[in-house]
Protein backbone atom coordinates (compact mmCIF):
# COMPACT_ATOMS: atom_id res chain seq x y z
CA UNK A 1 0.00 0.00 0.00
CA UNK A 2 1.23 3.52 -0.63
CA UNK A 3 2.39 5.39 1.74
CA UNK A 4 2.20 9.60 0.75
CA UNK A 5 1.66 12.18 3.46
CA UNK A 6 0.79 12.50 7.19
CA UNK A 7 -1.72 11.40 8.81
CA UNK A 8 -3.50 13.59 10.80
CA UNK A 9 -5.08 11.35 13.01
CA UNK A 10 -4.99 12.29 16.36
CA UNK A 11 -7.18 10.26 17.92
CA UNK A 12 -7.72 6.51 18.10
CA UNK A 13 -9.88 4.17 19.86
CA UNK A 14 -8.70 0.74 20.60
CA UNK A 15 -10.76 -1.92 21.14
CA UNK A 16 -9.81 -5.48 22.43
CA UNK A 17 -13.06 -7.24 22.22
CA UNK A 18 -13.54 -9.64 25.15
CA UNK A 19 -16.09 -8.16 27.50
CA UNK A 20 -17.50 -9.67 30.98
CA UNK A 21 -21.26 -8.34 30.30
CA UNK A 22 -24.05 -9.28 28.07
CA UNK A 23 -25.60 -5.69 26.43
CA UNK A 24 -27.68 -7.04 24.02
CA UNK A 25 -27.51 -3.39 22.75
CA UNK A 26 -23.60 -3.89 21.88
CA UNK A 27 -22.31 -2.48 18.81
CA UNK A 28 -19.70 -4.43 18.44
CA UNK A 29 -20.82 -8.05 19.28
CA UNK A 30 -18.59 -8.14 22.76
CA UNK A 31 -19.97 -10.31 25.35
CA UNK A 32 -18.94 -13.06 27.69
CA UNK A 33 -18.21 -16.08 26.40
CA UNK A 34 -17.54 -14.45 23.19
CA UNK A 35 -14.49 -14.60 21.59
CA UNK A 36 -11.63 -12.38 20.40
CA UNK A 37 -7.88 -12.52 19.14
CA UNK A 38 -5.39 -12.22 21.58
CA UNK A 39 -1.78 -10.77 20.91
CA UNK A 40 1.30 -10.68 22.76
CA UNK A 41 2.82 -8.05 24.59
CA UNK A 42 5.49 -7.26 21.52
CA UNK A 43 2.74 -7.20 19.09
CA UNK A 44 0.62 -4.56 21.45
CA UNK A 45 3.74 -2.48 22.03
CA UNK A 46 5.02 -2.69 18.23
CA UNK A 47 1.35 -1.14 17.07
CA UNK A 48 1.54 1.13 20.10
CA UNK A 49 5.40 2.38 18.62
CA UNK A 50 3.58 2.73 15.18
CA UNK A 51 0.80 4.79 16.02
CA UNK A 52 2.31 7.20 18.64
CA UNK A 53 5.53 7.56 16.23
CA UNK A 54 2.87 8.76 13.92
CA UNK A 55 1.68 11.92 16.05
CA UNK A 56 -1.09 10.29 17.91
CA UNK A 57 -1.78 11.95 21.13
CA UNK A 58 -4.79 10.50 22.48
CA UNK A 59 -5.77 6.63 22.91
CA UNK A 60 -9.22 5.49 24.55
CA UNK A 61 -9.34 1.98 25.31
CA UNK A 62 -13.17 0.58 24.68
CA UNK A 63 -15.23 -1.55 22.62
CA UNK A 64 -15.13 -5.18 25.37
CA UNK A 65 -13.54 -4.66 29.00
CA UNK A 66 -10.01 -3.57 28.63
CA UNK A 67 -9.27 -5.77 31.92
CA UNK A 68 -10.12 -8.99 30.31
CA UNK A 69 -8.14 -8.78 27.38
CA UNK A 70 -4.43 -10.96 28.27
CA UNK A 71 -1.60 -8.31 27.85
CA UNK A 72 -3.19 -4.85 28.04
CA UNK A 73 -2.02 -4.38 31.06
CA UNK A 74 1.61 -4.32 30.28
CA UNK A 75 0.61 -2.11 27.01
CA UNK A 76 -1.21 0.42 29.46
CA UNK A 77 2.37 0.75 31.32
CA UNK A 78 4.83 0.97 28.37
CA UNK A 79 2.68 3.63 26.53
CA UNK A 80 2.53 5.52 29.56
CA UNK A 81 6.49 5.03 30.09
CA UNK A 82 7.73 5.36 27.07
CA UNK A 83 5.07 8.05 25.36
CA UNK A 84 4.29 10.36 28.43
CA UNK A 85 2.81 12.80 26.35
CA UNK A 86 0.32 10.41 25.04
CA UNK A 87 -2.93 10.57 26.77
CA UNK A 88 -4.81 6.91 27.86
CA UNK A 89 -7.94 7.01 28.77
CA UNK A 90 -10.74 3.34 29.41
CA UNK A 91 -14.08 3.05 28.72
CA UNK A 92 -15.43 0.64 31.30
CA UNK A 93 -18.06 -1.20 32.99
CA UNK A 94 -16.24 -0.79 36.41
CA UNK A 95 -15.15 -4.20 36.23
CA UNK A 96 -10.78 -2.44 35.36
CA UNK A 97 -11.04 -0.20 37.97
CA UNK A 98 -11.92 -2.80 40.40
CA UNK A 99 -9.27 -5.48 39.19
CA UNK A 100 -5.81 -3.13 38.50
CA UNK A 101 -3.38 -2.22 40.00
CA UNK A 102 -4.37 1.23 41.85
CA UNK A 103 -0.87 2.97 40.85
CA UNK A 104 -1.77 1.47 37.41
CA UNK A 105 -4.92 3.40 37.18
CA UNK A 106 -3.22 6.97 37.28
CA UNK A 107 -1.78 6.34 33.98
CA UNK A 108 -4.98 6.76 32.57
CA UNK A 109 -5.49 10.81 31.91
CA UNK A 110 -9.28 10.19 32.45
CA UNK A 111 -11.85 7.44 32.50
CA UNK A 112 -15.06 6.97 30.77
CA UNK A 113 -17.42 5.07 33.02
CA UNK A 114 -20.49 3.35 31.30
CA UNK A 115 -24.23 3.47 32.98
CA UNK A 116 -26.95 2.92 30.50
CA UNK A 117 -29.55 4.00 33.80
CA UNK A 118 -29.36 5.22 37.57
CA UNK A 119 -31.56 2.52 38.64
CA UNK A 120 -29.39 -0.18 39.79
CA UNK A 121 -31.91 -2.97 38.91
CA UNK A 122 -32.69 -1.60 35.21
CA UNK A 123 -28.86 -0.97 34.74
CA UNK A 124 -28.56 -4.97 35.44
CA UNK A 125 -31.06 -5.74 33.10
CA UNK A 126 -29.74 -3.93 30.56
CA UNK A 127 -25.95 -4.94 30.68
CA UNK A 128 -27.38 -9.06 31.40
CA UNK A 129 -25.11 -9.18 34.21
CA UNK A 130 -26.34 -9.43 38.14
CA UNK A 131 -23.14 -7.07 39.49
CA UNK A 132 -23.39 -4.86 36.99
CA UNK A 133 -24.06 -1.92 39.08
CA UNK A 134 -22.45 -2.66 42.37
CA UNK A 135 -18.95 -2.28 39.88
CA UNK A 136 -20.06 0.47 38.92
CA UNK A 137 -20.16 2.63 42.80
CA UNK A 138 -17.43 0.79 43.58
CA UNK A 139 -15.38 1.94 40.32
CA UNK A 140 -16.77 5.69 41.19
CA UNK A 141 -15.62 5.12 44.45
CA UNK A 142 -12.24 4.07 43.49
CA UNK A 143 -11.94 7.26 41.11
CA UNK A 144 -12.96 9.64 43.87
CA UNK A 145 -10.53 8.27 46.26
CA UNK A 146 -8.33 8.59 43.75
CA UNK A 147 -9.64 12.15 42.80
CA UNK A 148 -9.41 11.34 38.72
CA UNK A 149 -11.16 12.80 36.08
CA UNK A 150 -14.18 10.91 34.90
CA UNK A 151 -17.52 10.91 33.25
CA UNK A 152 -20.31 8.71 32.35
CA UNK A 153 -21.43 7.20 29.03
CA UNK A 154 -24.62 6.55 28.79
CA UNK A 155 -25.69 4.92 25.07
CA UNK A 156 -29.19 6.59 24.92
CA UNK A 157 -32.07 4.47 23.50
CA UNK A 158 -35.13 4.86 22.02
CA UNK A 159 -36.29 2.97 25.72
CA UNK A 160 -34.46 5.91 27.55
CA UNK A 161 -37.87 7.99 29.48
CA UNK A 162 -37.65 11.43 30.32
CA UNK A 163 -37.10 10.35 34.33
CA UNK A 164 -34.42 8.18 33.15
CA UNK A 165 -31.97 10.96 31.55
CA UNK A 166 -32.96 13.18 34.55
CA UNK A 167 -32.46 10.41 36.82
CA UNK A 168 -28.70 10.20 34.86
CA UNK A 169 -28.14 13.82 35.43
CA UNK A 170 -28.46 13.17 38.72
CA UNK A 171 -25.95 10.67 39.10
CA UNK A 172 -23.70 12.47 37.37
CA UNK A 173 -23.93 15.56 39.78
CA UNK A 174 -23.82 13.25 42.62
CA UNK A 175 -20.40 11.76 41.80
CA UNK A 176 -19.27 15.22 40.40
CA UNK A 177 -18.76 13.51 36.26
CA UNK A 178 -19.55 14.62 33.49
CA UNK A 179 -22.18 12.99 31.45
CA UNK A 180 -21.97 11.85 28.27
CA UNK A 181 -23.84 10.86 25.58
CA UNK A 182 -23.46 8.54 22.41
CA UNK A 183 -26.86 8.07 20.77
CA UNK A 184 -27.64 4.37 19.94
CA UNK A 185 -26.69 3.11 16.25
CA UNK A 186 -28.28 -0.20 14.68
CA UNK A 187 -25.02 -1.52 13.50
CA UNK A 188 -26.29 -5.05 12.53
CA UNK A 189 -24.50 -7.05 15.35
CA UNK A 190 -27.34 -6.32 17.80
CA UNK A 191 -30.10 -8.51 18.38
CA UNK A 192 -33.29 -8.20 17.19
CA UNK A 193 -34.62 -5.48 19.82
CA UNK A 194 -37.34 -3.22 19.02
CA UNK A 195 -37.57 0.43 19.85
CA UNK A 196 -33.66 0.77 20.35
CA UNK A 197 -33.43 3.19 17.91
CA UNK A 198 -33.70 6.99 18.31
CA UNK A 199 -35.85 8.88 16.26
CA UNK A 200 -34.82 12.10 15.27
CA UNK A 201 -37.52 13.67 17.41
CA UNK A 202 -36.46 12.42 20.21
CA UNK A 203 -33.05 12.81 19.78
CA UNK A 204 -34.09 16.79 19.52
CA UNK A 205 -36.44 16.22 22.69
CA UNK A 206 -33.61 14.84 24.42
CA UNK A 207 -31.36 18.15 23.69
CA UNK A 208 -33.95 20.27 24.41
CA UNK A 209 -34.92 18.23 27.67
CA UNK A 210 -30.68 19.21 28.67
CA UNK A 211 -31.17 22.78 27.87
CA UNK A 212 -34.10 23.16 29.83
CA UNK A 213 -32.01 21.19 32.39
CA UNK A 214 -29.91 23.70 32.25
CA UNK A 215 -26.46 21.86 31.43
CA UNK A 216 -23.65 22.92 30.13
CA UNK A 217 -22.18 21.43 26.99
CA UNK A 218 -18.97 20.97 27.69
CA UNK A 219 -18.20 19.50 24.46
CA UNK A 220 -20.17 19.16 21.01
CA UNK A 221 -17.95 17.24 18.93
CA UNK A 222 -21.23 16.25 17.26
CA UNK A 223 -20.67 17.84 13.66
CA UNK A 224 -24.63 18.54 13.21
CA UNK A 225 -24.99 19.82 16.86
CA UNK A 226 -22.22 21.98 16.68
CA UNK A 227 -22.86 23.57 13.63
CA UNK A 228 -26.47 24.61 14.27
CA UNK A 229 -25.73 25.85 17.45
CA UNK A 230 -22.30 27.92 16.01
CA UNK A 231 -19.68 25.50 18.06
CA UNK A 232 -18.13 24.15 14.72
CA UNK A 233 -14.95 26.30 14.75
CA UNK A 234 -13.53 25.18 17.86
CA UNK A 235 -12.47 21.89 16.72
CA UNK A 236 -11.96 23.69 12.99
CA UNK A 237 -13.10 20.88 11.47
CA UNK A 238 -16.03 20.31 8.45
CA UNK A 239 -17.87 17.30 9.58
CA UNK A 240 -17.43 14.41 11.54
CA UNK A 241 -13.71 14.20 13.41
CA UNK A 242 -14.15 10.28 12.28
CA UNK A 243 -11.28 9.68 9.53
CA UNK A 244 -10.00 13.42 9.82
CA UNK A 245 -8.26 13.33 12.97
CA UNK A 246 -9.71 9.91 14.76
CA UNK A 247 -9.85 6.29 13.86
CA UNK A 248 -10.75 2.91 15.30
CA UNK A 249 -8.07 -0.46 16.10
CA UNK A 250 -10.86 -2.93 15.80
CA UNK A 251 -10.79 -5.91 18.17
CA UNK A 252 -9.02 -7.83 14.89
CA UNK A 253 -6.16 -4.79 14.32
CA UNK A 254 -8.08 -3.61 11.28
CA UNK A 255 -8.53 0.54 11.20
CA UNK A 256 -11.25 1.94 10.41
CA UNK A 257 -12.44 5.44 10.26
CA UNK A 258 -14.94 4.85 12.75
CA UNK A 259 -16.17 2.76 15.48
CA UNK A 260 -19.32 2.07 14.49
CA UNK A 261 -18.82 1.31 10.67
CA UNK A 262 -16.51 -2.43 11.02
CA UNK A 263 -16.31 -4.50 8.25
CA UNK A 264 -13.84 -5.32 5.50
CA UNK A 265 -15.80 -2.39 3.41
CA UNK A 266 -14.12 0.16 6.24
CA UNK A 267 -11.33 -1.83 6.96
CA UNK A 268 -8.10 0.53 5.81
CA UNK A 269 -5.51 -2.23 6.66
CA UNK A 270 -4.07 -4.32 9.37
CA UNK A 271 -2.25 -1.88 11.39
CA UNK A 272 0.19 -4.39 12.08
CA UNK A 273 0.89 -4.67 8.43
CA UNK A 274 0.79 -0.76 7.65
CA UNK A 275 1.48 2.91 8.87
CA UNK A 276 -1.38 5.11 10.19
CA UNK A 277 -0.04 7.45 7.15
CA UNK A 278 -1.17 4.99 4.69
CA UNK A 279 -4.25 4.22 6.41
CA UNK A 280 -5.03 7.70 6.15
CA UNK A 281 -5.10 7.97 2.33
CA UNK A 282 -7.22 5.04 1.65
CA UNK A 283 -10.61 4.98 0.21
CA UNK A 284 -12.63 4.41 3.40
CA UNK A 285 -11.46 7.16 5.32
CA UNK A 286 -10.88 9.64 2.18
CA UNK A 287 -14.69 8.56 1.44
CA UNK A 288 -16.01 10.14 4.79
CA UNK A 289 -13.48 13.20 4.38
CA UNK A 290 -14.71 13.97 1.21
CA UNK A 291 -18.59 13.63 2.33
CA UNK A 292 -21.02 16.37 1.73
CA UNK A 293 -24.46 15.23 0.55
CA UNK A 294 -26.09 17.33 -2.22
CA UNK A 295 -28.66 18.74 -0.32
CA UNK A 296 -26.76 20.09 2.44
CA UNK A 297 -24.85 22.65 0.18
CA UNK A 298 -27.13 24.29 -0.47
CA UNK A 299 -27.50 24.40 3.63
CA UNK A 300 -26.66 27.44 5.86
CA UNK A 301 -25.15 25.13 8.12
CA UNK A 302 -23.58 22.44 5.41
CA UNK A 303 -20.14 24.18 5.00
CA UNK A 304 -19.57 22.73 8.59
CA UNK A 305 -22.21 20.07 8.98
CA UNK A 306 -21.17 18.28 5.74
CA UNK A 307 -23.99 15.77 6.64
CA UNK A 308 -23.37 15.40 9.99
CA UNK A 309 -22.59 12.32 11.95
CA UNK A 310 -21.14 9.84 9.16
CA UNK A 311 -21.93 6.50 10.99
CA UNK A 312 -25.55 7.98 11.39
CA UNK A 313 -26.36 8.54 7.70
CA UNK A 314 -24.77 5.26 6.03
CA UNK A 315 -26.15 3.34 8.87
CA UNK A 316 -29.70 4.62 8.16
CA UNK A 317 -29.27 4.21 4.34
CA UNK A 318 -26.46 2.24 3.55
CA UNK A 319 -24.97 5.49 1.71
CA UNK A 320 -22.82 7.83 2.67
CA UNK A 321 -24.30 10.53 0.67
CA UNK A 322 -27.55 10.14 3.28
CA UNK A 323 -27.75 13.51 5.19
CA UNK A 324 -27.55 12.99 8.93
CA UNK A 325 -30.81 11.19 10.12
CA UNK A 326 -31.08 13.85 13.20
CA UNK A 327 -30.61 16.48 10.51
CA UNK A 328 -34.05 18.89 11.53
CA UNK A 329 -33.74 19.78 7.48
CA UNK A 330 -34.42 16.09 6.62
CA UNK A 331 -36.88 15.47 9.75
CA UNK A 332 -39.49 17.94 8.89
CA UNK A 333 -40.85 21.07 10.80
CA UNK A 334 -41.66 19.16 13.89
CA UNK A 335 -38.39 18.89 14.36
CA UNK A 336 -37.35 22.68 13.68
CA UNK A 337 -40.03 24.23 16.15
CA UNK A 338 -38.13 21.91 18.75
CA UNK A 339 -35.01 23.46 17.31
CA UNK A 340 -35.95 26.69 17.46
CA UNK A 341 -37.42 26.46 21.28
CA UNK A 342 -33.83 25.27 21.71
CA UNK A 343 -32.19 28.24 20.56
CA UNK A 344 -34.60 30.65 21.99
CA UNK A 345 -34.43 28.70 25.38
CA UNK A 346 -30.02 29.78 25.03
CA UNK A 347 -27.84 26.62 24.90
CA UNK A 348 -24.73 27.32 27.34
CA UNK A 349 -21.38 25.67 26.19
CA UNK A 350 -18.23 25.34 27.86
CA UNK A 351 -14.79 25.74 25.85
CA UNK A 352 -14.19 22.36 25.24
CA UNK A 353 -12.35 19.87 27.98
CA UNK A 354 -9.05 17.84 28.12
CA UNK A 355 -10.53 14.40 28.42
CA UNK A 356 -9.64 11.71 25.55
CA UNK A 357 -13.15 11.81 23.64
CA UNK A 358 -13.35 15.41 23.12
CA UNK A 359 -12.94 15.50 19.50
CA UNK A 360 -13.02 12.08 19.07
CA UNK A 361 -16.21 10.94 17.98
CA UNK A 362 -19.39 12.18 17.23
CA UNK A 363 -20.53 12.44 20.69
CA UNK A 364 -21.51 15.28 23.31
CA UNK A 365 -20.54 15.96 26.85
CA UNK A 366 -22.36 18.16 28.91
CA UNK A 367 -22.67 19.24 33.48
CA UNK A 368 -25.18 19.94 35.31
CA UNK A 369 -24.33 22.46 38.20
CA UNK A 370 -27.58 22.86 40.08
CA UNK B 1 -33.42 52.60 8.25
CA UNK B 2 -34.30 49.63 5.66
CA UNK B 3 -37.34 48.13 6.44
CA UNK B 4 -37.73 43.97 7.04
CA UNK B 5 -39.17 41.55 4.82
CA UNK B 6 -41.29 38.80 6.26
CA UNK B 7 -42.19 35.92 4.46
CA UNK B 8 -45.29 33.79 5.82
CA UNK B 9 -44.93 29.80 4.20
CA UNK B 10 -46.22 26.78 4.54
CA UNK B 11 -48.83 24.32 2.80
CA UNK B 12 -52.45 25.16 1.72
CA UNK B 13 -54.50 25.05 4.85
CA UNK B 14 -51.81 25.37 7.42
CA UNK B 15 -52.60 29.10 8.76
CA UNK B 16 -50.09 31.04 7.43
CA UNK B 17 -52.90 33.36 5.80
CA UNK B 18 -54.41 33.50 9.20
CA UNK B 19 -51.47 34.26 10.79
CA UNK B 20 -50.33 36.90 8.43
CA UNK B 21 -53.73 38.82 8.66
CA UNK B 22 -53.48 38.70 12.62
CA UNK B 23 -49.91 39.55 12.12
CA UNK B 24 -50.46 42.84 10.22
CA UNK B 25 -53.65 43.73 11.87
CA UNK B 26 -51.76 43.87 14.92
CA UNK B 27 -48.34 45.76 14.20
CA UNK B 28 -48.32 49.28 12.83
CA UNK B 29 -46.61 50.46 9.51
CA UNK B 30 -46.96 47.29 7.85
CA UNK B 31 -47.38 47.09 4.48
CA UNK B 32 -49.81 43.27 3.85
CA UNK B 33 -49.10 41.35 0.13
CA UNK B 34 -50.66 38.94 -1.42
CA UNK B 35 -47.96 37.39 -2.87
CA UNK B 36 -49.43 34.31 -5.54
CA UNK B 37 -52.80 35.34 -7.47
CA UNK B 38 -53.29 38.47 -5.88
CA UNK B 39 -56.33 40.13 -7.12
CA UNK B 40 -55.93 43.53 -6.95
CA UNK B 41 -53.38 43.79 -9.44
CA UNK B 42 -53.77 42.29 -13.43
CA UNK B 43 -50.44 40.40 -13.14
CA UNK B 44 -52.29 38.79 -10.21
CA UNK B 45 -55.08 38.24 -12.16
CA UNK B 46 -53.06 36.77 -14.89
CA UNK B 47 -51.87 34.49 -12.77
CA UNK B 48 -55.01 32.90 -11.16
CA UNK B 49 -56.17 32.25 -14.90
CA UNK B 50 -52.89 31.01 -15.87
CA UNK B 51 -51.34 29.79 -12.55
CA UNK B 52 -47.51 28.25 -13.24
CA UNK B 53 -44.30 28.52 -11.84
CA UNK B 54 -43.14 31.08 -14.08
CA UNK B 55 -46.00 33.49 -13.99
CA UNK B 56 -46.24 33.21 -10.28
CA UNK B 57 -42.36 34.14 -9.91
CA UNK B 58 -43.21 37.13 -12.43
CA UNK B 59 -45.90 38.09 -10.31
CA UNK B 60 -43.90 38.32 -7.13
CA UNK B 61 -41.11 40.24 -9.51
CA UNK B 62 -43.54 42.75 -10.51
CA UNK B 63 -44.72 43.72 -7.04
CA UNK B 64 -41.57 43.42 -6.06
CA UNK B 65 -40.87 46.26 -8.50
CA UNK B 66 -43.77 48.36 -8.21
CA UNK B 67 -44.47 49.11 -4.72
CA UNK B 68 -42.20 46.60 -2.28
CA UNK B 69 -38.82 48.16 -3.03
CA UNK B 70 -39.91 51.02 -2.18
CA UNK B 71 -41.78 50.83 0.84
CA UNK B 72 -39.12 48.79 2.22
CA UNK B 73 -36.51 51.43 1.78
CA UNK B 74 -38.62 53.62 3.62
CA UNK B 75 -38.87 51.26 6.52
CA UNK B 76 -42.19 49.59 6.40
CA UNK B 77 -42.48 46.09 7.28
CA UNK B 78 -43.65 43.89 4.63
CA UNK B 79 -46.34 41.14 5.34
CA UNK B 80 -45.43 38.73 2.44
CA UNK B 81 -48.48 35.86 2.45
CA UNK B 82 -46.43 33.66 0.63
CA UNK B 83 -43.53 34.41 -1.12
CA UNK B 84 -40.80 32.13 -3.72
CA UNK B 85 -40.61 29.30 -1.46
CA UNK B 86 -44.59 28.62 -2.38
CA UNK B 87 -44.04 28.95 -5.74
CA UNK B 88 -41.00 26.44 -5.91
CA UNK B 89 -42.25 23.85 -3.34
CA UNK B 90 -44.90 22.96 -6.40
CA UNK B 91 -43.50 19.70 -7.98
CA UNK B 92 -43.42 21.33 -11.52
CA UNK B 93 -41.07 23.86 -10.37
CA UNK B 94 -38.63 21.25 -10.66
CA UNK B 95 -38.81 21.70 -14.94
CA UNK B 96 -35.38 23.39 -15.51
CA UNK B 97 -36.69 26.23 -17.22
CA UNK B 98 -38.30 27.17 -13.93
CA UNK B 99 -35.47 26.66 -11.87
CA UNK B 100 -33.46 28.65 -14.69
CA UNK B 101 -35.75 31.75 -14.39
CA UNK B 102 -35.95 31.58 -10.26
CA UNK B 103 -32.15 31.85 -10.15
CA UNK B 104 -32.58 34.44 -11.88
CA UNK B 105 -34.97 36.61 -10.17
CA UNK B 106 -33.20 35.94 -6.93
CA UNK B 107 -30.58 37.91 -8.26
CA UNK B 108 -33.23 40.94 -7.35
CA UNK B 109 -35.38 39.79 -5.43
CA UNK B 110 -34.41 39.99 -1.91
CA UNK B 111 -34.34 37.31 0.87
CA UNK B 112 -36.68 37.33 3.71
CA UNK B 113 -35.44 38.82 6.98
CA UNK B 114 -37.89 36.32 8.51
CA UNK B 115 -39.59 33.69 7.45
CA UNK B 116 -42.77 32.11 9.27
CA UNK B 117 -43.59 28.80 8.17
CA UNK B 118 -46.40 27.32 9.76
CA UNK B 119 -47.46 23.87 9.39
CA UNK B 120 -49.71 20.61 10.99
CA UNK B 121 -50.28 17.12 10.33
CA UNK B 122 -51.16 15.74 6.98
CA UNK B 123 -54.76 14.42 8.16
CA UNK B 124 -55.37 18.20 9.98
CA UNK B 125 -54.90 19.97 6.53
CA UNK B 126 -57.09 17.33 4.72
CA UNK B 127 -59.75 18.18 7.45
CA UNK B 128 -59.49 21.78 6.65
CA UNK B 129 -59.40 21.62 3.07
CA UNK B 130 -62.15 19.66 3.55
CA UNK B 131 -63.85 22.48 5.47
CA UNK B 132 -63.02 25.44 2.95
CA UNK B 133 -66.24 26.56 0.95
CA UNK B 134 -65.09 27.36 -2.64
CA UNK B 135 -64.28 25.43 -5.83
CA UNK B 136 -60.41 25.39 -5.68
CA UNK B 137 -58.77 22.75 -8.26
CA UNK B 138 -55.71 22.95 -6.58
CA UNK B 139 -57.63 21.88 -2.96
CA UNK B 140 -59.05 19.24 -4.68
CA UNK B 141 -55.55 17.57 -5.84
CA UNK B 142 -54.06 18.05 -2.22
CA UNK B 143 -57.28 15.84 -1.08
CA UNK B 144 -56.61 13.03 -3.57
CA UNK B 145 -53.07 12.95 -3.85
CA UNK B 146 -51.84 14.13 -0.49
CA UNK B 147 -48.38 13.03 -1.14
CA UNK B 148 -47.73 16.05 -2.97
CA UNK B 149 -47.79 17.72 0.55
CA UNK B 150 -45.40 15.88 1.60
CA UNK B 151 -42.99 16.66 -1.23
CA UNK B 152 -43.93 19.90 -0.80
CA UNK B 153 -42.98 20.02 3.09
CA UNK B 154 -39.33 18.35 1.95
CA UNK B 155 -39.00 20.83 -0.90
CA UNK B 156 -39.39 23.69 1.72
CA UNK B 157 -37.44 22.26 4.69
CA UNK B 158 -34.46 21.88 1.48
CA UNK B 159 -34.84 26.13 0.63
CA UNK B 160 -35.82 26.89 4.17
CA UNK B 161 -32.22 25.13 4.96
CA UNK B 162 -30.58 28.68 3.86
CA UNK B 163 -33.21 31.09 4.75
CA UNK B 164 -31.52 33.78 7.03
CA UNK B 165 -34.36 33.06 10.16
CA UNK B 166 -37.37 30.65 10.09
CA UNK B 167 -39.36 29.96 13.16
CA UNK B 168 -41.47 27.14 12.68
CA UNK B 169 -45.33 27.35 14.06
CA UNK B 170 -47.54 24.23 14.55
CA UNK B 171 -50.36 25.71 13.97
CA UNK B 172 -52.70 23.12 15.70
CA UNK B 173 -50.75 23.79 19.41
CA UNK B 174 -51.25 27.32 19.99
CA UNK B 175 -54.06 30.20 19.03
CA UNK B 176 -54.07 32.69 16.19
CA UNK B 177 -53.54 35.45 19.46
CA UNK B 178 -50.19 33.12 21.19
CA UNK B 179 -48.69 33.21 17.81
CA UNK B 180 -49.02 36.45 17.04
CA UNK B 181 -47.55 37.58 19.74
CA UNK B 182 -44.34 35.40 19.05
CA UNK B 183 -44.23 36.57 15.26
CA UNK B 184 -44.31 40.15 16.77
CA UNK B 185 -41.26 39.33 19.55
CA UNK B 186 -39.38 37.90 16.80
CA UNK B 187 -40.13 40.95 13.87
CA UNK B 188 -39.07 43.20 16.53
CA UNK B 189 -35.57 41.60 17.47
CA UNK B 190 -34.77 42.31 13.90
CA UNK B 191 -34.76 46.02 14.21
Amino acid sequence: MKNSGQSRIKSIGWGFGLCDMNCPKCYSHAGSGRRAPCYAIEELQAVADKICDAGVTDINYGTGEFIMNPNVVDLLRYIHDRYPAVKQAVTTNGATLKLIDKALLRHFHDVDISVDFADPETHNRSRGHPLAWKWIIEGLKILEDLGMEKSIVTCVTGTHTDKDLLELLEFCELHDATGRYNFFRETGAQKDLPGLVVSAKRHWEIIRLLVKEGVVFESLSDPLLAAIFGKANEYGLKGCPCGQVSCRIQKDMEVTPCVYLGGPLWSAGNIQKVSLASVYETDPFRRIRERYPKECRECKYGDVCRGGCASRAYLSGGDLNLRDVYCPFLAGPEVMEIVEEIRELGIKTGTGTEKVHDGYLCTIMHRRNS
Amino acid sequence: MRGRLIAFEGVDASGKTTLAKSVCQTIESTVCVKGQGNKETVVGRFARRHPSTFVFLFELLVMYLTFVRSALKNGKTIIHDRYYYSIMAFPTALRWYNQLFFKLFQIVLPKPDLVVYTFADTDEIIRRLKALSGDNRFHEMLINDPWILDYEREIFMKMLSNAKRVMFFDTTKRSVKQLTEAVIVAIKDLK
